[in-house]
């Protein structure tokens, strides 16, 4: 039987199949799902933010922390002030904490991160791109693409 | 006549065109009835403008179809990497849906022999009943179908005449025991 043959016979049989009933259950469902109130909208988080807010807001938190790293040892630095006595005794401490918290913060950034971070980022982003080509080859080739759209 | 009344009218007369489009493209009962759960839920958002369409049910049908095709994309693919050796596409059950006994007034051989074949369809592998049932009930092009499921047209092709040889032989088996 040629594929002519097979597709005129086949398209007969499956023509004639009468068409497969709903479930009795599929009306009541449908029914009580319209009336129900929809799901309360899922918080999405920051990932769901639009792409201008995420931006703004990036860049805002990005601002606020160097803003942060620069102004802390210039006002820990400043004895004149830390010094009044009008200061009350727990914001000075609190002031001379973060800022010797902050010295040592920048002093571990530039002795043992900054000299890798480089290298760990070119690292991270081609570890990234590598995963993303092999699941890509991997769901064209191993899966054949077959339900794809 | 109420919205929900008019609604519970639309559902009836379409259930049985969205779940059978569903039940044939995925293989499965209960899946294909929580799609059309989604498709009707789907309607009902746009019931107004639907229900004054003339083509209210090629809307229900591309919405079934894209449904089940982001379903079968979305959920099988995994499972799919590990059994797409012809085996059959579902375990034991899956076709259990089928109804097999004669509807009243209908031959019983001839009954017997539909629901054979229905449920052959549905026993078949993913990468060969959808292009078939595409192609047969859906009346999609080979192209349209390559277009929709983003395979070349050779494996489209390809796909549907496997189908179609399983199908012959069950109903050859069929026939040979009749």
């Amino acid at each position: 039987m040629n594929h002519i043959d097979l597709q005129q016979l086949l398209e007969r049989e499956l023509k004639q199949l009468p068409t497969p009933r709903a479930p009795e259950a599929l009306l009541p469902r449908v029914l009580a799902a319209t009336v129900q109130p929809g799901p309360a909208r899922s918080y999405g988080g920051w990932l769901a933010w639009p792409r201008a807010w995420q931006l703004v807001s990036a860049a805002s938190l990005m601002a606020l922390i160097a803003a942060a790293w620069m102004l802390l040892p210039l006002v820990a630095a400043s004895n004149v002030w830390l010094g009044a006595p009008a200061a009350p005794a727990p914001i000075t401490t609190f002031v001379r904490n973060a800022g010797e918290t902050a010295t040592v913060v920048r002093v571990l950034w530039q002795v043992l991160l900054q000299p890798v971070a480089t290298y760990v980022l070119v690292l991270a982003i081609s570890l990234a791109l590598a995963c993303a080509v092999l699941w890509t080859a991997v769901e064209r080739l191993a899966l054949g693409g077959a339900t794809q759209r | 006549m109420t919205d929900a009344d008019r609604f519970e009218a639309f559902v009836r007369e379409y259930q049985d065109m969205v779940f059978a489009t569903a039940a044939r493209l995925l293989g499965s009962g209960p899946e294909a009835e929580d799609v059309a759960q989604t498709v009707f839920l789907r309607a009902f958002q746009r019931f107004a403008e639907l229900s004054k369409s003339p083509t209210a049910a090629g809307w229900l049908k591309a919405v079934t179809t894209n449904l089940c095709l982001n379903h079968l994309s979305r959920y099988r693919k995994r499972w799919q990497f590990f059994s797409e050796l012809d085996e059959p596409a579902h375990p034991e059950g899956y076709a259990a849906g089928v109804p097999s006994a004669a509807p009243g007034g209908q031959d019983l051989d001839t009954a017997d022999r539909d629901a054979r074949l229905e449920r052959a369809v549905r026993e078949l592998p993913d990468h060969q009943r959808v292009p078939l049932v595409l192609f047969h009930f859906e009346d999609m092009s080979y192209q349209e179908i390559a277009s929709a499921l983003g395979v070349s047209l050779g494996k489209v092709k390809t796909d549907i005449h496997r189908g179609r040889e399983t199908l012959k032989k069950e109903l050859s088996v069929f026939d040979e025991s009749h």
